[in-house]
């Protein structure tokens, strides 16, 4: 696959940040940090690439959050208390994230409604329920509990490469596959650039925007599993806040257009990274923890500032 | 009627070149105060390049605008305005959920300090003008909600509260039924008293010789006649308006390659398709091997009538065969499948992905032939899309350019030839020439030619009347969402058919 201009100079500005920070900081390339900001490019970018789905079919997933609390809840409650065996657990948790998709992708292309109405509407019901069904206490394992396989599986780390960042990188390859190189992928890309067009195209547009949602809420279930184990415990009324505002600033600064039809899953990986490097940045820099966001978003905006100048050029 | 002193308007010399298209030659244009000038001729005669040269849209190659006898700057629609040339689009320019008030003063509200609207003097200058000019609405209705000859009326006001003293109306009735329409000519009577001039588009000659003072006739982007209309008949204006002799060449030419009901064999046949409130009984058989055109004015539903046979929309009353079989598409897909291929009036929004290439675009009906498994295969996409650029001669001849980037003609042609990909046998074209170049509309008739030597049923709406003589076999009219009548190409002169299209109040 070639890469783009866009993912290029992302691609650079990751290595130009990194090499910055670690001449300041050398402990930024210690293994202990590199593996750890690993797990955390896995964890976020399993979602940032669910949310790209969306993004390109033009709607928005607001709820990721939310959804990632209240699945997080609930697996980690049916293994903790052993109702389940830890596949199956998984396996319930995966189908329920599809069925939120379902609904969202089904309110939205169906029915009619806005995406951001829709997982907004997401992201207040699934944050109540998941605080209710835990009567707002911090669900965890018990004391002593143990799961070697599960933990291993979603936790460990092979020749000290998080299995988090494995799983991602998979997820990636497989998504990127199904976005850029099937029929599938392009049925997406029209129907975000335009839908009426790819309505007469003879593409079924209903079922494209469903399935957008179905891939984007099932991915988040799947990190919802990896990241409840890496905290291993979740109080609901504050586990994954934000998170969607994560996965939207990776798609972005990755190349995704919020009007549809633009975007390639190596952008929102570059995009996840550099979100990553930034915070770790934050931490490593001495500078208050307090301005992380105000950082993050102040990069974003360069970047898409400096995005819409070039292509500007472009077009004259 | 012409007042002493300057006239209103005066265009002199206006000339505008697109490359090597001449789109308007050395035109001369009057409108006097209380003058109803009609303004007419077929589609790529001009009207519409000079019309956007007067509204200041188009900056004129050559030439000069004289306002009440002021030189006014060229190129610049809000000084057009502000001197009082207003224009009325066929499409309305309104915000429908605002009211009728708020949509007559949008964007230039009377304020009080702070910048409040004063509503209180909006209404009472509405008011006043409502009286001045004895046009009756209600200020509060919803915009949305009024008929559309009442929306018409506020674009009217619109452009009298701005003090237009010309108002330009382009196709002012095409979306207006009869009683409407002696509403909106009233209108116009009444504007014309008060001393407006105005300048009316329109294809219906009946409405013409029942409003206008005088006429302009254009072809070939110049002003070929002018006269008052009372010295003037209709078959003298049908003649004017074709050319003679370019009217007896593509019919000529036409005449040879003409083959009414092609092979004879029906590909689809539809009997009293009606769909409630758009159109009703029309029933007619599209035969393989022909070219046949829908004609009639903007407004008489062929539009909605050919979605529905694709499946983009559905009728409800009626039966529809193809080979033979009964069928009732839903979804393009389903007219896909029966082997139709659809190229929409609105290319940039229903036709083509803009921001994607030639290539992409070309494909994007056929994605499923290009697949190896369950990928696709880019490089066959990139051959088929070669071989398409080819055989359409699409310039420049490079797949990977953005279609946005491309001319008019050139994207018709990707579009066209995204359905060819398919091999379709039943062809449906909603104004496939307008926009395009002369040189690209001749190369679309020929590919439109070859495709029915091969066999395929070409249907195609059209309200482009020389486009209708040239290329088609058969030729139906549309009045109302009605099929008033189907002729034989080589039976019919451009003037029955011109008369039977105007017929909604003949």
């Amino acid at each position: 696959m070639m890469i783009s201009r866009k993912d290029l100079s992302l691609l650079i500005l990751i290595i130009v940040v990194g090499t910055v920070v670690a001449i300041i900081n050398p402990r930024f390339l210690s293994p202990i940090n590199l593996s750890n900001t690993a797990n955390l490019i896995g964890l976020f970018g399993i979602f940032a690439v669910a949310q790209a789905f969306v993004i390109i079919s033009g709607g928005i997933e607001l709820s990721v959050g939310s959804i990632i609390a209240l699945l997080g809840v609930l697996f980690v409650d049916l293994v903790a208390a052993g109702t389940l065996s830890p596949g199956v657990a998984f396996l319930v948790v995966l189908a329920l994230g599809c069925l939120i998709g379902l609904l969202h992708g089904f309110l939205v292309a169906r029915v009619g409604l806005q995406p951001f109405v829709v997982t907004l509407c997401g992201l207040l019901i699934y944050r109540g329920i998941a605080r209710y069904y835990t009567e707002d206490a911090t669900a965890g394992f018990p004391f002593g509990a143990s799961f070697p396989t599960l933990e291993w599986l979603v936790a460990g780390r092979l020749y000290g490469v998080p299995h988090s960042l494995i799983a991602f990188l998979l997820i990636t390859v497989v998504m990127g596959v199904v976005l850029h190189r099937s029929v599938y992928g392009r049925h997406l890309f029209a129907v975000g650039k335009s839908e009426e067009a790819a309505r007469y195209s003879g593409i079924n547009t209903t079922r494209v925007v469903i399935s957008a949602y179905v891939i984007c809420c099932g991915l988040t279930a799947i990190a919802a599993v990896f990241i409840a184990m890496y905290t291993r415990s979740i109080s609901p009324s504050s586990h994954g806040n934000f998170y969607e505002l994560y996965a939207i600033a990776a798609a972005v600064l990755g190349g995704c257009s919020l009007r549809g039809g633009e975007g390639s899953i190596l952008g929102v990986v570059l995009g996840t990274v550099l979100l990553q490097v930034l915070q770790n940045l934050v931490n490593l820099l001495g500078i208050p923890s307090s301005l992380n966001f105000a950082v993050m978003g102040s990069v974003i905006l360069i970047g898409v500032l400096a995005d819409q100048q070039f292509s500007k050029r472009k077009v004259r | 009627m012409t007042a002493a002193g300057p006239p209103l308007l005066r265009g002199t010399g206006l000339a505008k070149t697109y490359g090597n298209l001449v789109a308007l030659d050395d035109t001369d244009f009057v409108v006097n105060a209380g003058e109803v000038r009609a303004l007419i001729g077929s589609n790529g005669a001009g009207k519409s390049t000079l019309i956007k040269i007067l509204t200041g849209a188009v900056t004129p190659t050559r030439g000069s605008v004289e306002i009440s006898g002021e030189i006014a700057p060229l190129g610049d629609p809000s000084e057009m305005i502000r001197r009082g040339v207003a224009c009325i689009y066929q499409h309305s320019n309104l915000a429908p959920a605002m009211s009728a008030l708020d949509n007559i003063y949008l964007g230039r509200q009377p304020t009080r300090r702070f910048g409040f609207v004063d509503t209180r003097r909006q209404r009472l200058q509405a008011e006043e003008l409502l009286a001045h000019h004895g046009i009756d609405i209600d200020l509060d209705a919803r915009v949305g909600t009024l008929s559309t000859v009442k929306q018409k009326e506020v674009e009217i006001l619109k452009a009298l509260a701005l003090e237009a003293r010309v108002i330009l109306m382009d196709e002012p009735t095409g979306w207006l039924a009869g009683a409407d329409v002696v509403r909106l000519h009233n209108t116009i009577r009444t504007l014309k008293a008060r001393g407006v001039g105005i300048v009316y588009i329109s294809h219906v000659l009946d409405e013409i010789f029942a409003v206008c003072d005088t006429v302009t006739i254009m072809r070939d982007g110049r002003v070929v006649a002018e006269s008052a209309v009372a010295d003037i008949d209709r078959p003298r204006v049908v003649h004017l308006m074709v050319g003679e002799k370019l009217a007896r060449e593509s019919a000529d030419a036409a005449l040879k390659q003409r083959r009414p009901r092609g092979t004879g064999a029906v590909r689809l046949s539809a009997r009293g398709l009606g769909k409630s409130g758009v159109f009703a009984d029309v029933s007619f058989d599209l035969h393989a091997g022909e070219i046949f055109c829908l004609t009639g004015l903007i407004g008489s539903r062929r539009t909605e009538l050919v979605r529905t046979l694709f499946g983009s929309d559905r009728f409800d009353t009626g039966t529809l065969e193809i080979d033979g079989r009964a069928v009732a598409p839903r979804t393009p897909l389903d007219g896909m499948s029966l082997g139709i291929g659809f190229v929409p009036e609105d290319r940039h929004r229903e036709g083509l992905m803009l921001d994607m290439n030639v290539t992409e675009n070309l494909a994007m009906a056929t994605l499923e032939r290009h697949c190896r498994g369950p990928l696709l295969s880019r490089s066959g996409m990139v051959r088929a899309g070669r071989r398409a650029i080819d055989d359409l001669s699409v310039q420049p001849r490079d797949g990977s350019k953005m279609v946005r980037l491309l001319s008019g003609g050139n994207q018709q042609k990707v579009l066209v030839g995204k359905w060819l990909s398919r091999g379709p046998r039943i062809l449906i074209l909603d104004e496939p020439t307008v926009g395009v170049d002369v040189g690209a509309k001749a190369e679309i008739y020929a590919i439109l030619r070859r495709e029915r030597e091969q066999g395929a049923a070409i249907l195609i709406v059209s309200s482009d009347l020389e486009e209708v003589m040239t290329v088609a076999d058969r030729i139906g009219v549309m009045v109302s969402g009605r099929l008033v009548a189907v002729h034989d190409a080589g039976s019919v002169g451009m003037a029955d058919i011109v008369r039977e299209i105007g017929g909604g109040s003949a």
